[in-house]
């Protein structure tokens, strides 16, 4: 009896690292849809009421990992660092971006970050099939794992 | 320099901040920022080049800026926000949050004949705002302090007029706490420091802010910088009305010359005493000092 449980227990802690390794991906498409939520409220703010940044990044700084780097970039208005769940692509992407905000009049604000916009849905749209496919193939791996362990324990 | 005149100078590039801290923050009245060129100051009411240690007459000992530390100025004075000044910045300027007016010169951008934008912008002229206290006591004694009179202070750009417009702000709200006083504010130096219960309109043009307030606030005084040709018509109807108009202009000719003899009270000033006024002219033009 205590041989089962056992066994469950390596499957199931097996398939939660998987989960784990996964976890990556599924901050990558938090941050992303963070990311395209306050592009579109930097766009408004911006656009309507000509907020200064600082007033739209405080109102994200509660938002986990983003929340966290908008903090950081707050501080200078200068991202030179990366973020770690991310590839090298989307680290420069992230880079340029914020390189760009708030620097010109709004007219090239808008313009543009008007061209961004499609990459930044596609970068989000991707981030969030990445995190479905990827979690979903890492915790099957680990449950295959568990279940090798198990036969060969048996 | 204190903890308050270097949070001033936080949007500027760290080598003149840096040097800014061995000069007297009282004395420091104009910063000259040109790209790839040796940063001037105004100190002590001169013209003199910043070296690392200070002040220098040498240009070779100067402090060279960047055209990116130009950038990165305007950036952090706009608070960060270029964007949130682009009105500010298509009359070629930009006030700081700290209450320092930076003058502009950069590549004006024109659609359909108007000015939509300045971009590359390559020279920054910072003029420092300074409290000073008893400044306007002059000024206040013989042109408001028995009775509210229309005042215009008039001088040639950097005498002081600001300043002593910002004191003449605070000695009407303790001589006058009854009355509802106005700032038209179209540049936001006038009120970069405390203004007391005065209401302030920022930003505007004369001609809107005098229309608006008039009608919104109902002032007893109406205080502004800068009147140009222009906005006489504003300040006379607001007169008419039965306001005080308490203003200034750039004017550095005879008094005799001044187009606009619609107040009572002009005061001038001049280089040799920036921030006093030299000569005090009642309605008949005749001098009080």
């Amino acid at each position: 009896m205590i041989s089962y449980i056992l066994y469950i227990c390596i499957v199931l802690f097996l398939t939660y690292i998987g989960y784990f390794l996964s976890g990556k991906y599924r901050a990558a498409k938090k941050f992303y849809v963070d990311w395209e939520q306050f592009h579109q409220k930097f766009l408004t703010e911006a656009g309507y009421a000509r907020r200064p940044l600082g007033e739209v990044i405080e109102s994200f700084k509660d938002r986990g990992a983003f929340g966290t780097f908008l903090t950081e970039y707050g501080k200078r208005h200068v991202w030179e660092g990366k973020i770690d769940f991310f590839g090298k692509e989307d680290n420069d992407f992230l880079r340029e971006y914020f390189s760009f905000l708030g620097r010109t009049d709004f007219k090239a604000q808008k313009e543009y970050f008007d061209g961004v916009n499609k990459k930044l849905v596609s970068a989000r749209e991707r981030a969030e099939k990445d995190a479905v496919r990827y979690t979903d193939l890492y915790v099957k791996l680990g449950f295959l794992l568990g279940l090798i362990a198990v036969i060969l324990l048996l | 320099m204190s903890a308050y005149d270097i949070q001033m100078y936080d949007f500027l590039p760290p080598c003149v901040k840096s040097a800014l801290k061995n000069l007297n923050a009282n004395l420091l009245y104009e910063l000259r920022l040109r790209s790839d060129r040796p940063v001037k100051v105004n100190y002590r009411g001169e013209y003199v080049f910043l070296g690392e240690n200070g002040v220098t007459a040498r240009r070779e000992g100067a402090i060279v800026v960047s055209a990116k530390e130009i950038s990165d100025c305007v950036f952090a004075a706009s608070d960060f926000s270029v964007y949130s000044c682009s009105e500010q910045m298509k009359e070629c300027f930009l006030t700081a949050k700290t209450g320092e007016r930076l003058g502009l010169a950069g590549t004006l951008v024109r659609e359909n004949g108007k000015v939509i934008a300045l971009r590359d912008v390559r020279s920054l002229c910072i003029r420092i705002p300074h409290p000073v206290e008893h400044c306007a006591d002059k000024v206040f004694a013989l042109c408001e302090a028995d009775r509210l009179r229309n005042c215009i202070l008039l001088s040639a750009p950097g005498y002081g007029k600001t300043t002593v417009l910002r004191e003449l702000v605070r000695l009407l709200g303790v001589h006058y706490p009854t009355k509802n006083i106005l700032i038209a504010d179209e540049r936001g130096e006038i009120s970069a420091f405390d203004t007391g219960d005065a209401d302030v309109l920022l930003f505007g043009g004369k001609k809107e802010t005098f229309s608006f307030g008039l009608r919104a606030l109902r002032p007893d005084i109406i205080v502004t910088d800068e009147l140009q040709e222009e906005d006489f018509p504003a300040v006379q109807k607001a007169m008419d009305a039965g306001m005080t108009v308490i203003a200034s202009a750039h004017f550095g000719r005879g008094i005799d010359r001044f187009a606009h003899p619609v107040f009572e009270r002009y005061v001038c000033f001049s280089r040799e005493k920036i921030g006093q006024a030299t000569a005090i002219y009642d309605e008949n033009f005749q001098n009080l000092l």
